[in-house]
């Protein structure tokens, strides 16, 4: 399956606007500038999402995940590595995170789901589709792991759209990725919605 | 409703422990469960129909009320403690009322959705207080053991410093004579690298040959418990790069917590160079400790000064060579202490018959020898009827126990023929062997 160059740049912008939306939200719970990098899209096989994802953290993470139905089907993550979690909650609770405890958890769950809303919820805006978020679940793994039982879940996805992007804290060493994984029925009907943009 | 949405909805109403409430999509309060009910103390009749925001103006302060407004929105949300703390003021349960004013809570707000349609929103309460003091407990004590660890660490460290910084020597040996640790002034005695010491076993290394064996005994007897352990010894070591060394050691048998032998803590001083100067200056003595009176080497070096003056000068002289009789048998039978009164009476007697002007001395062992200054040849006999006199006042004494006897014998140097000091002795030492076997025979 291959995006036309006219889709390509439609489906960027329009995440454009959504990443930028959920790292807004980041730089208002924080009050650091963020700087985010072009995102990237490219349409993968599912064997080929794995690879993709390590490729861009390679150390223990802490992951963000929040799965989302309706007409638009997938799953979002917020991937930070475990020493960026920590920080990140220090520069939240203003206090020093030593280890991530169940307390730590919930504010990186409450940090990833306001990005992540904030993202899917720009997504279900602008193309006028309602979608439906779980409350996010925050994994704690290895990343090949987490990403595999997700896949393994959604057999019947043969190829996926994966969204990544970087992200960094002006001023701190903090950075992470947005990932959005999308089923190729769920791509359909985005491609169609975005038609309908025009 | 169909049964299992209603028996769905009667247990969370009911059984569900935790917190639950929902509204419709004018926020208007449609389920209170009872677990709210208990904790908070209002009562679901009270609420029924009432907008949220309105029965709790707080959470409109708080600024909560957009999470409900999101989760009109389609869009769920957590609210971790660590940021909000509470969403419905609720006292806390008794036993963390000291810590806490309200109930710690982890709160979802999310869509009330049914068949794709949304019906309003659904609120799950989870009280997190007791979780939160102990998250509380474990954050301080984990901040007390890093006190504690720091604490160690720069105790350790300042250990470390002493070590390394120290003159001595500092050792531990294992059970088996193992090098379990050294220091800096250890491995430069030795002339290795620690890396190359630790574990080295320290007598088959630096122990040399002719101790070894005996050393590893003791050892082995000190680390079974067998021997009780000697604080101080003196040994003979191989270094690497400075040859043979010899060390003072101060030991301190190491126990485990059980008092199990489990090696032992030596400092060691590397004493060659002070031996060696001991040495030397034992060589510049001239005076016996124990009697007082010359040494051989003392008699020697003035004896022979006064020589070389009387032959100048044309002076006669006598040497007379003196023996304690029966010496041996009085250390063996009577003790050392015996031989010791034995050494000193001798000395004292000879101080009496001679002039201060001679020369007298403790020539060695029970060896006496004075050299009489100008004088004449005539008067060795009086000089050894004078001494066998003084023996005899001693013995009558009777302070030692025993029968105190001297055999003299005497040379005479005359300057116009010379003899050598050598041969003085000689001639006076024969004479006195000669008395002594005389004595023996008529025993």
């Amino acid at each position: 399956m291959i995006l036309t160059d006219r889709q390509r740049d439609s489906l960027k912008e329009l995440i454009n606007i959504a990443f930028g939306k959920a790292v807004s939200s980041l730089s208002e719970l924080t009050g650091y500038r963020i700087v985010i990098d072009v995102p990237k899209i490219g349409i993968y096989s599912i064997n080929e999402i794995v690879p993709n994802i390590e490729g861009i953290v390679t150390e223990e993470v802490a992951t963000v995940h929040q799965i989302f139905t309706g007409r638009l089907a997938g799953d979002a993550f917020l991937l930070l590595d475990q020493n960026g979690a920590k920080a990140l909650t220090s520069l939240l609770i203003d206090e020093q995170v030593e280890t991530i405890d169940v307390s730590t958890k919930e504010v990186l769950i409450e940090v990833g789901n306001i990005i992540l809303n904030a993202c899917l919820g720009t997504f279900g805006n602008m193309l006028n589709v309602h979608i439906t978020f779980s409350v996010p679940r925050l994994h704690l793994s290895a990343l090949n792991d987490m990403i595999n039982s997700l896949i393994i879940g959604k057999e019947g996805i043969r190829y996926a759209l994966l969204i990544t992007t970087q992200f960094k804290l002006k001023g701190s060493e903090i950075g992470g990725y947005l990932v959005i994984v999308l089923g190729v029925g769920s791509l359909d009907r985005l491609l169609e919605e975005i038609e309908k943009l025009g | 409703m169909d049964l299992y949405e209603e028996g769905l909805s009667n247990w969370v109403e009911n059984f569900l422990f935790k917190g639950v409430f929902a509204t419709d999509k004018n926020l208007k309060i449609i389920l209170w469960n009872r677990w709210l009910e208990e904790k908070s103390g209002l009562f679901s009749e009270k609420l029924m129909g009432k907008n949220v925001l309105e029965v709790f103006p707080e959470t409109i302060e708080k600024k909560a009320d957009r999470y409900f407004y999101q989760a009109l929105n389609g869009e769920p949300i957590l609210l971790s403690h660590r940021f909000h703390k509470y969403l419905i003021k609720i006292p806390p349960e008794k036993d963390f009322s000291n810590y806490f004013s309200e109930m710690q809570q982890t709160v979802q707000i999310a869509p009330l959705i049914s068949n794709n349609i949304l019906l309003g929103t659904i609120t799950m309460i989870e009280d997190v207080t007791e979780r939160v003091y102990t998250e509380m407990l474990l954050k301080k004590k984990a901040e007390i053991l890093k006190e504690a660890e720091e604490e160690a660490k720069k105790e350790r460290d300042l250990a470390q410093h002493y070590l390394n910084i120290v003159g001595v020597i500092i050792l531990i040996l294992d059970k088996n004579g193992n090098i379990e640790l050294i220091n800096k002034r250890g491995c430069e005695i030795l002339g290795y690298k620690k890396e190359e010491l630790i574990g080295k076993n320290w007598f088959d290394t630096f122990i040399v040959d002719s101790e070894k064996e005996e050393v590893k005994k003791v050892f082995k007897g000190l680390m079974n418990g067998d021997l009780e352990p000697f604080e101080e010894h003196e040994n003979f070591i191989k270094t690497k790069s400075r040859g043979i060394r010899i060390i003072h050691w101060h030991n301190t048998i190491l126990k485990d917590s059980k008092g199990k032998i489990t090696g032992v803590l030596s400092s060691g001083e590397d004493i060659t160079e002070k031996k060696q100067l001991e040495e030397i200056l034992k060589s510049m003595v001239i005076t016996d400790e124990l009697t007082g009176l010359n040494n051989r080497r003392g008699f020697l070096t003035l004896a022979g000064q006064q020589l070389k003056i009387a032959q100048r000068t044309g002076e006669n002289m006598l040497l007379f060579f003196i023996d304690i009789d029966n010496m041996k048998w009085i250390n063996d039978t009577l003790g050392h202490n015996a031989g010791d009164i034995a050494l000193k009476n001798t000395a004292k007697i000879l101080k009496e018959t001679y002039r201060e002007s001679d020369i007298i001395s403790r020539f060695g062992g029970d060896e006496f020898a004075v050299l009489v200054l100008d004088t004449h040849p005539s008067n060795a006999q009086v000089l050894i009827e004078r001494l066998k006199e003084n023996i005899k006042k001693q013995n009558e004494k009777n302070e030692n126990g025993f029968k105190f006897s001297l055999s003299i014998g005497f040379s005479i140097f005359n300057p116009e023929n010379a003899k050598s000091l050598d041969e003085l002795i000689t001639e006076a030492d024969a004479m006195m062997y000669e008395d002594k076997k005389r004595k023996k025979y008529n025993e």
